[in-house]
Protein backbone atom coordinates (compact mmCIF):
# COMPACT_ATOMS: atom_id res chain seq x y z
CA UNK A 1 0.00 0.00 0.00
CA UNK A 2 2.67 2.49 0.98
CA UNK A 3 4.67 1.51 -2.08
CA UNK A 4 1.77 2.20 -4.37
CA UNK A 5 0.87 5.45 -2.64
CA UNK A 6 4.39 6.78 -2.67
CA UNK A 7 4.63 6.01 -6.38
CA UNK A 8 1.38 7.82 -6.88
CA UNK A 9 2.72 10.77 -4.90
CA UNK A 10 5.82 10.96 -7.03
CA UNK A 11 3.68 10.83 -10.13
CA UNK A 12 1.60 13.71 -8.84
CA UNK A 13 4.68 15.73 -8.03
CA UNK A 14 6.50 15.07 -11.29
CA UNK A 15 3.90 14.60 -13.95
CA UNK A 16 2.09 17.66 -12.85
CA UNK A 17 -0.37 18.15 -15.69
CA UNK A 18 -1.81 21.23 -14.12
CA UNK A 19 1.49 22.88 -14.93
CA UNK A 20 2.17 21.46 -18.39
CA UNK A 21 4.84 24.06 -19.09
CA UNK A 22 6.96 22.81 -16.20
CA UNK A 23 6.52 19.26 -17.39
CA UNK A 24 7.49 20.14 -20.95
CA UNK A 25 10.53 22.11 -19.87
CA UNK A 26 11.86 19.40 -17.59
CA UNK A 27 11.03 16.39 -19.67
CA UNK A 28 11.43 17.63 -23.21
CA UNK A 29 13.08 21.00 -23.66
CA UNK A 30 15.88 20.57 -21.17
CA UNK A 31 17.00 17.09 -22.22
CA UNK A 32 16.59 17.89 -25.89
CA UNK A 33 18.50 21.14 -25.48
CA UNK A 34 21.30 19.37 -23.65
CA UNK A 35 21.47 16.63 -26.29
CA UNK A 36 21.57 19.09 -29.18
CA UNK A 37 24.26 21.10 -27.44
CA UNK A 38 26.28 17.93 -27.07
CA UNK A 39 25.84 17.08 -30.74
CA UNK A 40 26.80 20.62 -31.75
CA UNK A 41 29.89 20.46 -29.56
CA UNK A 42 30.77 17.16 -31.11
CA UNK A 43 30.74 18.71 -34.57
CA UNK A 44 32.69 21.76 -33.48
CA UNK A 45 35.36 19.72 -31.72
CA UNK A 46 35.73 16.98 -34.30
CA UNK A 47 34.71 18.90 -37.40
CA UNK A 48 32.47 15.93 -38.16
CA UNK A 49 35.67 14.06 -38.66
CA UNK A 50 35.21 11.16 -36.33
CA UNK A 51 32.36 9.62 -38.18
CA UNK A 52 28.87 8.50 -37.25
CA UNK A 53 30.05 5.77 -34.88
CA UNK A 54 31.34 8.23 -32.33
CA UNK A 55 28.26 10.37 -32.60
CA UNK A 56 26.01 7.38 -32.02
CA UNK A 57 28.14 6.35 -29.02
CA UNK A 58 27.91 9.75 -27.46
CA UNK A 59 24.28 10.34 -28.32
CA UNK A 60 23.02 7.06 -26.91
CA UNK A 61 25.18 7.36 -23.78
CA UNK A 62 23.87 10.83 -23.14
CA UNK A 63 20.25 9.81 -23.72
CA UNK A 64 20.38 6.91 -21.29
CA UNK A 65 22.28 9.01 -18.82
CA UNK A 66 18.95 10.81 -18.48
CA UNK A 67 17.64 7.90 -16.46
CA UNK A 68 20.49 8.14 -13.99
CA UNK A 69 20.71 11.91 -13.85
CA UNK A 70 17.05 12.68 -13.39
CA UNK A 71 16.60 10.04 -10.74
CA UNK A 72 19.70 10.93 -8.76
CA UNK A 73 18.97 14.66 -8.91
CA UNK A 74 15.60 13.88 -7.46
CA UNK A 75 16.79 11.43 -4.84
CA UNK A 76 19.28 14.00 -3.63
CA UNK A 77 16.42 16.24 -2.64
CA UNK A 78 13.60 13.95 -1.56
CA UNK A 79 14.53 13.58 2.10
CA UNK A 80 15.40 17.24 2.33
CA UNK A 81 12.08 18.26 0.77
CA UNK A 82 10.05 15.93 2.96
CA UNK A 83 11.75 17.29 6.02
CA UNK A 84 12.03 20.98 5.31
CA UNK A 85 9.84 21.95 2.40
CA UNK A 86 6.75 19.85 3.00
CA UNK A 87 7.52 19.32 6.72
CA UNK A 88 6.01 15.87 6.56
CA UNK A 89 9.03 13.72 7.36
CA UNK A 90 8.11 13.32 11.00
CA UNK A 91 4.53 12.45 10.14
CA UNK A 92 5.69 9.88 7.60
CA UNK A 93 8.15 8.55 10.10
CA UNK A 94 5.67 7.95 12.92
CA UNK A 95 3.28 6.14 10.60
CA UNK A 96 3.35 2.34 10.54
CA UNK A 97 4.75 2.24 7.00
CA UNK A 98 8.45 2.01 6.42
CA UNK A 99 10.05 5.20 5.17
CA UNK A 100 12.47 2.96 3.31
CA UNK A 101 9.64 1.46 1.29
CA UNK A 102 8.23 4.90 0.68
CA UNK A 103 11.57 6.00 -0.76
CA UNK A 104 11.70 2.92 -2.96
CA UNK A 105 8.29 3.85 -4.33
CA UNK A 106 9.17 7.44 -5.02
CA UNK A 107 12.54 6.62 -6.55
CA UNK A 108 11.08 3.88 -8.71
CA UNK A 109 8.40 6.19 -10.08
CA UNK A 110 10.93 8.90 -10.76
CA UNK A 111 12.92 6.36 -12.72
CA UNK A 112 9.88 5.38 -14.74
CA UNK A 113 9.05 8.98 -15.49
CA UNK A 114 12.60 9.64 -16.62
CA UNK A 115 11.84 7.11 -19.31
CA UNK A 116 9.71 9.80 -20.89
CA UNK A 117 12.66 12.11 -21.52
CA UNK A 118 14.60 9.11 -22.77
CA UNK A 119 11.89 8.26 -25.26
CA UNK A 120 11.90 11.82 -26.58
CA UNK A 121 15.66 11.63 -27.05
CA UNK A 122 15.45 8.28 -28.82
CA UNK A 123 12.93 9.68 -31.25
CA UNK A 124 15.13 12.72 -31.80
CA UNK A 125 17.96 10.26 -32.48
CA UNK A 126 16.05 8.88 -35.46
CA UNK A 127 15.99 12.36 -36.94
CA UNK A 128 19.73 12.65 -36.37
CA UNK A 129 20.22 9.35 -38.20
CA UNK A 130 21.58 7.43 -35.23
CA UNK A 131 22.01 3.87 -36.56
CA UNK A 132 19.80 2.06 -34.06
CA UNK A 133 19.82 -1.71 -34.01
CA UNK A 134 17.63 -2.46 -31.06
CA UNK A 135 17.72 -5.79 -29.27
CA UNK A 136 14.49 -5.73 -27.32
CA UNK A 137 15.43 -8.44 -24.87
CA UNK A 138 18.62 -6.63 -23.95
CA UNK A 139 16.68 -3.39 -23.69
CA UNK A 140 14.51 -4.97 -21.04
CA UNK A 141 17.69 -5.98 -19.23
CA UNK A 142 18.89 -2.38 -19.51
CA UNK A 143 15.84 -1.17 -17.66
CA UNK A 144 15.87 -3.88 -15.03
CA UNK A 145 19.53 -3.50 -14.22
CA UNK A 146 19.33 0.28 -14.41
CA UNK A 147 16.38 0.33 -12.11
CA UNK A 148 18.04 -1.87 -9.51
CA UNK A 149 21.19 0.20 -9.68
CA UNK A 150 19.52 3.58 -9.40
CA UNK A 151 17.22 2.54 -6.61
CA UNK A 152 20.12 0.98 -4.69
CA UNK A 153 22.39 3.97 -5.16
CA UNK A 154 19.53 6.37 -4.54
CA UNK A 155 18.52 4.77 -1.26
CA UNK A 156 22.08 4.83 -0.03
CA UNK A 157 22.18 8.51 -0.87
CA UNK A 158 18.89 9.11 0.94
CA UNK A 159 20.29 7.43 4.01
CA UNK A 160 23.19 9.87 3.98
CA UNK A 161 20.79 12.74 3.47
CA UNK A 162 18.82 11.81 6.55
CA UNK A 163 21.90 12.62 8.54
CA UNK A 164 22.84 15.87 6.86
CA UNK A 165 20.74 18.96 6.65
CA UNK A 166 22.24 20.60 3.63
CA UNK A 167 23.77 19.96 0.25
CA UNK A 168 21.81 16.76 -0.21
CA UNK A 169 20.92 17.75 -3.74
CA UNK A 170 24.49 18.65 -4.50
CA UNK A 171 25.65 15.18 -3.49
CA UNK A 172 23.18 13.63 -5.92
CA UNK A 173 24.33 15.92 -8.71
CA UNK A 174 27.99 15.25 -7.99
CA UNK A 175 27.33 11.53 -8.03
CA UNK A 176 25.50 11.80 -11.33
CA UNK A 177 28.40 13.86 -12.69
CA UNK A 178 30.86 11.14 -11.75
CA UNK A 179 28.79 8.55 -13.55
CA UNK A 180 28.59 10.82 -16.57
CA UNK A 181 32.31 11.36 -16.86
CA UNK A 182 33.75 8.08 -15.67
CA UNK A 183 31.29 5.42 -16.81
CA UNK A 184 32.02 5.66 -20.49
CA UNK A 185 28.66 7.31 -21.10
CA UNK A 186 30.11 9.79 -23.57
CA UNK A 187 33.89 9.44 -23.16
CA UNK A 188 35.06 5.94 -24.13
CA UNK A 189 37.19 4.28 -21.49
CA UNK A 190 39.98 3.90 -24.01
CA UNK A 191 40.61 7.66 -24.03
CA UNK A 192 40.62 7.97 -20.23
CA UNK A 193 44.00 7.93 -18.43
CA UNK A 194 45.03 4.50 -17.22
CA UNK A 195 44.54 5.22 -13.50
CA UNK A 196 41.05 6.60 -14.08
CA UNK A 197 40.19 3.56 -16.14
CA UNK A 198 40.76 1.28 -13.17
CA UNK A 199 38.26 3.32 -11.22
CA UNK A 200 35.81 3.30 -14.12
CA UNK A 201 35.95 -0.46 -14.35
CA UNK A 202 34.88 -0.67 -10.72
CA UNK A 203 31.72 1.37 -11.38
CA UNK A 204 28.68 -0.75 -12.18
CA UNK A 205 27.39 2.07 -14.37
CA UNK A 206 30.29 1.49 -16.76
CA UNK A 207 28.96 -1.99 -17.50
CA UNK A 208 25.45 -0.70 -17.70
CA UNK A 209 26.35 1.81 -20.42
CA UNK A 210 28.07 -0.98 -22.28
CA UNK A 211 24.88 -2.98 -21.99
CA UNK A 212 22.97 0.03 -23.31
CA UNK A 213 25.13 0.20 -26.44
CA UNK A 214 24.74 -3.50 -27.07
CA UNK A 215 20.97 -3.21 -26.68
CA UNK A 216 20.49 -0.08 -28.76
CA UNK A 217 23.35 -0.02 -31.29
CA UNK A 218 23.66 -3.76 -31.78
CA UNK A 219 27.22 -4.11 -30.50
CA UNK A 220 29.85 -2.65 -28.21
CA UNK A 221 32.18 -0.43 -30.22
CA UNK A 222 34.29 0.69 -27.28
CA UNK A 223 37.41 -1.48 -27.21
CA UNK A 224 37.98 -1.75 -23.44
CA UNK A 225 34.42 -2.75 -22.73
CA UNK A 226 34.19 -5.00 -25.79
CA UNK A 227 36.40 -7.45 -23.89
CA UNK A 228 33.45 -8.29 -21.65
CA UNK A 229 30.70 -10.61 -22.72
CA UNK A 230 27.12 -9.44 -22.76
CA UNK A 231 26.34 -11.75 -19.88
CA UNK A 232 29.09 -10.14 -17.86
CA UNK A 233 27.80 -6.64 -18.43
CA UNK A 234 24.38 -7.79 -17.28
CA UNK A 235 25.45 -9.77 -14.26
CA UNK A 236 28.12 -7.51 -12.86
CA UNK A 237 26.00 -4.35 -12.42
CA UNK A 238 23.08 -6.51 -11.31
CA UNK A 239 25.16 -8.09 -8.57
CA UNK A 240 26.53 -4.71 -7.47
CA UNK A 241 23.00 -3.29 -7.39
CA UNK A 242 21.83 -6.12 -5.17
CA UNK A 243 24.72 -5.40 -2.84
CA UNK A 244 23.82 -1.69 -2.93
CA UNK A 245 20.21 -2.46 -2.09
CA UNK A 246 21.27 -4.64 0.81
CA UNK A 247 23.75 -2.04 2.00
CA UNK A 248 21.23 0.74 1.73
CA UNK A 249 18.79 -1.24 3.82
CA UNK A 250 21.39 -1.95 6.47
CA UNK A 251 22.52 1.65 6.45
CA UNK A 252 18.90 2.66 6.84
CA UNK A 253 18.61 0.67 10.02
CA UNK A 254 21.72 2.40 11.31
CA UNK A 255 20.56 5.78 10.10
CA UNK A 256 17.17 5.23 11.68
CA UNK A 257 18.81 4.71 15.04
CA UNK A 258 21.17 7.65 14.56
CA UNK A 259 18.49 10.12 13.52
CA UNK A 260 16.40 9.16 16.52
CA UNK A 261 19.40 9.43 18.75
CA UNK A 262 20.43 12.80 17.44
CA UNK A 263 16.97 14.18 16.79
CA UNK A 264 17.38 14.99 13.11
CA UNK A 265 13.93 14.16 11.84
CA UNK A 266 12.61 17.66 11.82
CA UNK A 267 15.86 19.50 11.68
CA UNK A 268 15.81 22.50 9.40
CA UNK A 269 18.73 24.01 7.59
CA UNK A 270 19.97 27.22 9.10
CA UNK A 271 22.43 28.69 6.69
CA UNK B 1 -5.13 -2.73 29.46
CA UNK B 2 -5.70 -2.49 33.20
CA UNK B 3 -2.77 -1.41 35.31
CA UNK B 4 -0.95 0.07 32.35
CA UNK B 5 -0.63 3.78 31.83
CA UNK B 6 -1.36 5.09 28.36
CA UNK B 7 1.68 7.30 28.56
CA UNK B 8 4.41 6.87 31.08
CA UNK B 9 7.96 7.96 31.73
CA UNK B 10 10.42 7.31 34.53
CA UNK B 11 13.56 9.31 35.18
CA UNK B 12 13.37 10.34 31.56
CA UNK B 13 16.37 12.44 30.63
CA UNK B 14 17.33 13.85 27.29
CA UNK B 15 20.42 15.86 26.53
CA UNK B 16 21.53 17.54 23.33
CA UNK B 17 25.03 18.49 22.38
CA UNK B 18 25.18 21.62 20.35
CA UNK B 19 28.27 23.68 19.63
CA UNK B 20 30.23 21.97 22.37
CA UNK B 21 27.58 22.76 24.96
CA UNK B 22 25.40 20.16 26.60
CA UNK B 23 21.74 21.12 26.92
CA UNK B 24 19.60 19.14 29.32
CA UNK B 25 16.22 19.39 27.64
CA UNK B 26 14.57 16.93 30.04
CA UNK B 27 15.74 16.09 33.54
CA UNK B 28 14.45 12.95 35.23
CA UNK B 29 10.87 13.41 34.12
CA UNK B 30 8.29 11.10 35.72
CA UNK B 31 4.91 11.15 34.07
CA UNK B 32 1.88 8.86 34.27
CA UNK B 33 -1.09 9.54 32.07
CA UNK B 34 -4.16 7.35 32.46
CA UNK B 35 -6.40 6.10 29.74
CA UNK B 36 -9.18 8.56 29.00
CA UNK B 37 -7.27 11.55 30.25
CA UNK B 38 -6.67 14.80 28.48
CA UNK B 39 -3.34 15.56 30.00
CA UNK B 40 -1.65 18.92 29.58
CA UNK B 41 1.96 19.97 29.69
CA UNK B 42 2.13 23.66 30.39
CA UNK B 43 5.41 25.48 30.07
CA UNK B 44 7.18 28.34 28.33
CA UNK B 45 9.31 28.14 25.21
CA UNK B 46 12.32 25.94 25.66
CA UNK B 47 10.83 24.09 28.63
CA UNK B 48 11.21 20.71 26.92
CA UNK B 49 7.64 20.09 25.76
CA UNK B 50 8.47 19.24 22.17
CA UNK B 51 11.37 17.07 23.23
CA UNK B 52 9.05 15.04 25.43
CA UNK B 53 6.47 14.69 22.67
CA UNK B 54 9.15 13.58 20.21
CA UNK B 55 10.30 10.88 22.58
CA UNK B 56 6.78 9.54 23.07
CA UNK B 57 6.09 9.60 19.33
CA UNK B 58 9.23 7.54 18.59
CA UNK B 59 11.03 10.37 16.83
CA UNK B 60 13.70 10.76 19.45
CA UNK B 61 15.45 8.36 21.80
CA UNK B 62 15.80 9.02 25.51
CA UNK B 63 19.31 9.63 26.81
CA UNK B 64 18.44 7.76 29.98
CA UNK B 65 15.37 6.56 31.81
CA UNK B 66 12.46 5.15 29.86
CA UNK B 67 9.26 6.20 28.16
CA UNK B 68 6.33 3.94 27.39
CA UNK B 69 3.25 4.31 25.26
CA UNK B 70 0.43 1.84 25.94
CA UNK B 71 2.96 -0.18 27.87
CA UNK B 72 5.44 -0.36 24.99
CA UNK B 73 8.95 0.97 25.30
CA UNK B 74 9.55 3.80 22.80
CA UNK B 75 13.14 2.74 22.28
CA UNK B 76 12.45 -0.88 21.40
CA UNK B 77 8.80 -1.39 20.51
CA UNK B 78 8.27 1.13 17.76
CA UNK B 79 6.24 -1.33 15.69
CA UNK B 80 3.62 -1.73 18.40
CA UNK B 81 3.40 1.97 19.12
CA UNK B 82 3.17 3.60 15.68
CA UNK B 83 -0.15 2.13 14.54
CA UNK B 84 -1.99 3.37 17.63
CA UNK B 85 -0.63 6.90 17.92
CA UNK B 86 -0.67 10.09 15.95
CA UNK B 87 0.56 13.60 16.40
CA UNK B 88 -0.09 17.20 15.44
CA UNK B 89 2.40 20.01 15.80
CA UNK B 90 1.42 23.65 15.71
CA UNK B 91 3.18 26.61 14.18
CA UNK B 92 4.25 24.89 10.97
CA UNK B 93 3.09 24.42 7.42
CA UNK B 94 3.08 20.75 6.74
CA UNK B 95 1.64 18.84 3.81
CA UNK B 96 2.41 18.36 0.14
CA UNK B 97 1.52 21.82 -1.07
CA UNK B 98 0.84 20.73 -4.62
CA UNK B 99 -1.70 18.09 -3.65
CA UNK B 100 -5.25 18.95 -2.73
CA UNK B 101 -6.58 18.60 0.79
CA UNK B 102 -8.34 15.37 -0.10
CA UNK B 103 -5.31 13.95 -1.92
CA UNK B 104 -3.01 14.70 1.00
CA UNK B 105 -5.32 13.01 3.45
CA UNK B 106 -5.93 10.09 1.14
CA UNK B 107 -2.24 9.46 0.80
CA UNK B 108 -1.63 9.47 4.53
CA UNK B 109 -4.57 7.15 5.05
CA UNK B 110 -2.87 4.71 2.69
CA UNK B 111 0.36 4.93 4.64
CA UNK B 112 -1.68 3.66 7.58
CA UNK B 113 -3.16 0.88 5.49
CA UNK B 114 -6.74 2.05 5.97
CA UNK B 115 -9.08 0.34 3.49
CA UNK B 116 -10.14 2.69 0.70
CA UNK B 117 -13.81 2.92 1.48
CA UNK B 118 -13.30 3.45 5.19
CA UNK B 119 -10.66 6.08 4.49
CA UNK B 120 -12.95 8.00 2.15
CA UNK B 121 -15.76 8.02 4.69
CA UNK B 122 -13.55 9.14 7.52
CA UNK B 123 -11.92 11.87 5.45
CA UNK B 124 -15.27 13.21 4.28
CA UNK B 125 -16.77 13.23 7.70
CA UNK B 126 -13.75 14.94 9.28
CA UNK B 127 -13.51 17.49 6.47
CA UNK B 128 -17.08 18.29 7.31
CA UNK B 129 -16.42 18.37 11.04
CA UNK B 130 -13.48 20.75 10.55
CA UNK B 131 -15.68 22.93 8.32
CA UNK B 132 -13.44 22.87 5.28
CA UNK B 133 -15.75 21.09 2.85
CA UNK B 134 -15.42 24.01 0.45
CA UNK B 135 -11.64 23.60 0.49
CA UNK B 136 -11.51 19.84 -0.04
CA UNK B 137 -10.32 20.08 -3.62
CA UNK B 138 -8.03 23.04 -3.19
CA UNK B 139 -4.27 22.62 -3.17
CA UNK B 140 -2.80 22.70 0.29
CA UNK B 141 -0.40 25.49 -0.55
CA UNK B 142 -3.28 27.88 -1.19
CA UNK B 143 -4.69 27.47 2.32
CA UNK B 144 -4.24 29.83 5.25
CA UNK B 145 -2.39 28.79 8.39
CA UNK B 146 -5.61 28.01 10.21
CA UNK B 147 -7.03 26.00 7.31
CA UNK B 148 -3.83 24.01 7.02
CA UNK B 149 -3.90 23.17 10.69
CA UNK B 150 -7.45 21.86 10.31
CA UNK B 151 -6.15 19.51 7.63
CA UNK B 152 -3.33 18.54 9.92
CA UNK B 153 -5.83 17.68 12.64
CA UNK B 154 -7.78 15.48 10.22
CA UNK B 155 -4.57 13.76 9.16
CA UNK B 156 -3.93 12.74 12.74
CA UNK B 157 -7.41 11.76 13.84
CA UNK B 158 -8.56 9.93 10.70
CA UNK B 159 -6.12 7.07 11.31
CA UNK B 160 -8.10 5.93 14.33
CA UNK B 161 -5.38 6.40 16.95
CA UNK B 162 -5.82 5.48 20.59
CA UNK B 163 -3.32 8.01 21.84
CA UNK B 164 -2.85 11.43 20.28
CA UNK B 165 -0.03 13.86 20.95
CA UNK B 166 -0.72 17.51 20.31
CA UNK B 167 2.28 19.80 20.47
CA UNK B 168 1.01 23.37 20.79
CA UNK B 169 -1.75 22.57 18.29
CA UNK B 170 -3.28 26.05 18.36
CA UNK B 171 -0.02 28.00 18.20
CA UNK B 172 -0.48 31.12 16.13
CA UNK B 173 -4.01 30.21 15.01
CA UNK B 174 -7.05 32.42 14.71
CA UNK B 175 -9.57 32.29 17.53
CA UNK B 176 -12.18 30.39 15.54
CA UNK B 177 -9.86 27.61 14.43
CA UNK B 178 -8.41 27.28 17.93
CA UNK B 179 -11.86 26.92 19.38
CA UNK B 180 -12.90 24.41 16.76
CA UNK B 181 -9.84 22.28 17.41
CA UNK B 182 -10.23 22.38 21.18
CA UNK B 183 -13.85 21.43 20.98
CA UNK B 184 -13.13 18.59 18.62
CA UNK B 185 -10.33 17.17 20.77
CA UNK B 186 -12.58 17.16 23.79
CA UNK B 187 -15.42 15.56 21.89
CA UNK B 188 -13.14 12.93 20.36
CA UNK B 189 -11.93 11.94 23.79
CA UNK B 190 -15.42 11.65 25.23
CA UNK B 191 -16.60 9.35 22.44
CA UNK B 192 -14.48 6.45 23.60
CA UNK B 193 -13.07 5.76 27.04
CA UNK B 194 -9.99 4.07 25.64
CA UNK B 195 -8.63 7.24 24.09
CA UNK B 196 -5.94 9.47 25.56
CA UNK B 197 -4.53 12.87 24.65
CA UNK B 198 -1.29 14.49 25.68
CA UNK B 199 -1.31 18.17 24.82
CA UNK B 200 1.40 20.76 25.26
CA UNK B 201 0.78 24.45 25.37
CA UNK B 202 2.10 27.68 26.70
CA UNK B 203 -1.38 29.21 26.74
CA UNK B 204 -2.59 28.88 30.30
CA UNK B 205 -6.20 29.41 29.29
CA UNK B 206 -6.01 26.48 26.92
CA UNK B 207 -4.61 24.20 29.60
CA UNK B 208 -7.11 25.38 32.17
CA UNK B 209 -10.13 25.03 29.94
CA UNK B 210 -9.23 21.74 28.29
CA UNK B 211 -7.15 19.51 30.52
CA UNK B 212 -8.13 17.04 33.19
CA UNK B 213 -4.69 17.18 34.70
CA UNK B 214 -1.73 19.41 34.03
CA UNK B 215 1.98 19.08 34.57
CA UNK B 216 3.78 22.38 34.73
CA UNK B 217 7.15 22.05 33.10
CA UNK B 218 10.03 24.45 33.31
CA UNK B 219 13.60 24.04 32.20
CA UNK B 220 13.20 20.31 31.60
CA UNK B 221 11.65 19.60 34.97
CA UNK B 222 8.10 19.01 36.08
CA UNK B 223 7.58 21.51 38.85
CA UNK B 224 3.93 20.85 39.68
CA UNK B 225 1.21 18.42 38.78
CA UNK B 226 -2.51 18.24 39.39
CA UNK B 227 -5.94 19.20 38.16
CA UNK B 228 -6.31 22.86 37.20
CA UNK B 229 -8.23 23.42 40.40
CA UNK B 230 -5.62 21.75 42.57
CA UNK B 231 -2.87 23.73 40.95
CA UNK B 232 -4.65 27.01 41.47
CA UNK B 233 -5.16 26.13 45.12
CA UNK B 234 -1.44 26.25 45.48
CA UNK B 235 -1.50 29.99 45.56
CA UNK B 236 -4.41 30.42 47.89
CA UNK B 237 -2.22 31.93 50.56
CA UNK B 238 -0.43 34.23 48.19
CA UNK B 239 -1.59 37.39 46.55
CA UNK B 240 -1.75 37.78 42.79
CA UNK B 241 -2.51 41.12 41.19
CA UNK B 242 -2.91 42.23 37.62
CA UNK B 243 -2.25 45.71 36.29
CA UNK B 244 -1.88 47.65 33.12
CA UNK B 245 0.92 50.12 32.95
CA UNK B 246 1.66 52.91 30.49
CA UNK B 247 4.15 53.74 29.21
CA UNK B 248 6.01 50.46 29.23
CA UNK B 249 8.64 50.32 31.91
CA UNK B 250 11.18 47.70 32.81
CA UNK B 251 9.98 45.56 35.71
CA UNK B 252 13.32 43.93 36.50
CA UNK B 253 13.45 45.64 39.87
CA UNK B 254 10.49 43.51 41.05
CA UNK B 255 12.85 40.55 41.40
CA UNK B 256 14.60 42.23 44.32
CA UNK B 257 11.48 43.60 45.96
CA UNK B 258 10.69 42.11 49.34
CA UNK B 259 7.63 39.87 49.37
CA UNK B 260 7.48 39.54 45.56
CA UNK B 261 7.69 35.94 44.35
CA UNK B 262 7.70 36.66 40.66
CA UNK B 263 5.95 38.44 37.83
CA UNK B 264 4.95 38.06 34.23
CA UNK B 265 4.52 40.86 31.76
CA UNK B 266 3.55 41.23 28.16
CA UNK B 267 2.94 44.09 25.84
CA UNK B 268 -0.67 44.58 24.86
CA UNK B 269 -1.82 47.44 22.70
CA UNK B 270 1.03 49.76 23.63
CA UNK B 271 0.60 49.03 27.32
CA UNK B 272 2.30 46.65 29.64
CA UNK B 273 0.02 44.02 31.05
CA UNK B 274 1.61 42.56 34.15
CA UNK B 275 0.78 40.10 36.87
CA UNK B 276 2.69 40.00 40.11
CA UNK B 277 2.59 37.21 42.64
CA UNK B 278 3.42 38.14 46.25
CA UNK B 279 3.70 36.27 49.50
CA UNK B 280 0.82 38.30 50.93
CA UNK B 281 -0.99 41.64 50.71
CA UNK B 282 1.74 43.51 52.51
CA UNK B 283 3.90 43.91 49.41
CA UNK B 284 1.16 45.40 47.25
CA UNK B 285 1.76 49.02 48.19
CA UNK B 286 5.52 48.69 47.60
CA UNK B 287 4.86 47.31 44.14
CA UNK B 288 2.43 50.05 43.20
CA UNK B 289 4.63 52.85 44.46
CA UNK B 290 7.60 51.23 42.74
CA UNK B 291 5.83 51.41 39.40
CA UNK B 292 4.93 55.08 39.84
CA UNK B 293 8.42 55.94 41.02
CA UNK B 294 9.79 54.59 37.74
CA UNK B 295 7.54 56.73 35.61
CA UNK B 296 4.81 54.14 35.00
CA UNK B 297 1.19 55.17 35.18
CA UNK B 298 -1.14 52.48 36.45
CA UNK B 299 -4.09 52.43 34.07
CA UNK B 300 -5.92 49.64 35.82
CA UNK B 301 -5.34 47.44 38.79
CA UNK B 302 -7.21 44.35 39.82
CA UNK B 303 -7.03 41.51 42.27
CA UNK B 304 -8.92 38.52 40.94
CA UNK B 305 -8.94 34.74 40.83
CA UNK B 306 -5.49 33.21 40.58
CA UNK B 307 -4.60 31.77 37.19
CA UNK B 308 -2.37 28.88 36.17
CA UNK B 309 0.15 31.42 35.05
CA UNK B 310 0.24 32.81 38.57
CA UNK B 311 1.06 29.32 39.77
CA UNK B 312 3.84 29.18 37.23
CA UNK B 313 5.10 32.58 38.33
CA UNK B 314 5.10 31.50 41.95
CA UNK B 315 7.04 28.34 41.16
CA UNK B 316 9.57 29.81 38.77
CA UNK B 317 9.62 33.54 39.29
CA UNK B 318 8.75 34.25 35.67
CA UNK B 319 5.88 34.22 33.20
CA UNK B 320 4.92 31.71 30.53
CA UNK B 321 5.52 33.89 27.49
N1 LIG C 1 18.04 19.11 18.28
C1 LIG C 1 18.41 19.90 19.30
N2 LIG C 1 19.70 20.25 19.47
C2 LIG C 1 20.07 21.02 20.50
N3 LIG C 1 19.26 21.51 21.43
C3 LIG C 1 17.94 21.22 21.32
C4 LIG C 1 17.46 20.40 20.25
N4 LIG C 1 16.11 20.27 20.39
C5 LIG C 1 15.79 20.98 21.51
N5 LIG C 1 16.88 21.55 22.07
C6 LIG C 1 16.91 22.37 23.30
O1 LIG C 1 16.20 21.69 24.31
C7 LIG C 1 15.43 22.60 25.08
C8 LIG C 1 13.97 22.20 25.04
O2 LIG C 1 13.46 22.43 23.75
P1 LIG C 1 11.97 22.06 23.34
O3 LIG C 1 11.69 20.67 23.77
O4 LIG C 1 11.82 22.37 21.91
O5 LIG C 1 11.12 23.08 24.21
P2 LIG C 1 9.60 23.54 24.04
O6 LIG C 1 8.94 22.67 23.06
O7 LIG C 1 9.02 23.45 25.41
O8 LIG C 1 9.67 24.97 23.60
C9 LIG C 1 15.71 23.97 24.52
O9 LIG C 1 16.72 24.57 25.30
C10 LIG C 1 16.19 23.68 23.13
O10 LIG C 1 17.06 24.69 22.70
MG1 LIG D 1 7.93 23.21 21.33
Amino acid sequence: MSLKSSMWLQYQIDANWTRPLVFVVYNILRPVGAALLLVAMFYVVTGGYMGGGSLAYLYVGNAFFMLIAQTLFFVGWVVHDDREHYQVLKYLYISPMSYFKYLIGRTAMRFLLSGFALMVLIVLGYLLRIPYRIDWLLLVAVFLVGWAFIVGAGLLLSGINMLTARHGGAVGEALAGIFYLLSGAIFPLSILPQWVRGFSLALPSTYWFSLVRRAVLGAESEEVMAQFTTLQVVLYPMAISMVLLGLSYLSFLGVDHLTRKKGMLDMTTTY
Amino acid sequence: MPGVYSIESRSLTRTFKSKGEVVEALKEVDLSVRQGELFGLLGPNGAGKTTLIKIFTTLLLPTSGYAKVAGHDVAKEVKQIRPIINMVTGGEHSGYGLLTVRENLWMFSQFYGIPGKVAKERIDSLIDRMRITHLADRKIRTLSTGERQRVNIIRAFMTGPKIVFLDEPTLGLDVETSRLIRRYVKEWLEQDGERTVLLTTHYMMEADELCDRIAIINDGEIVALGTPRELKKRIQDETAIGMEISPEIDLGWLDGTKGVMGYSAKEEGGMLSARVVMEDDSAVSDVLSGVTARGGRIISFYKDEPTLEDVFVKLTGRGLE
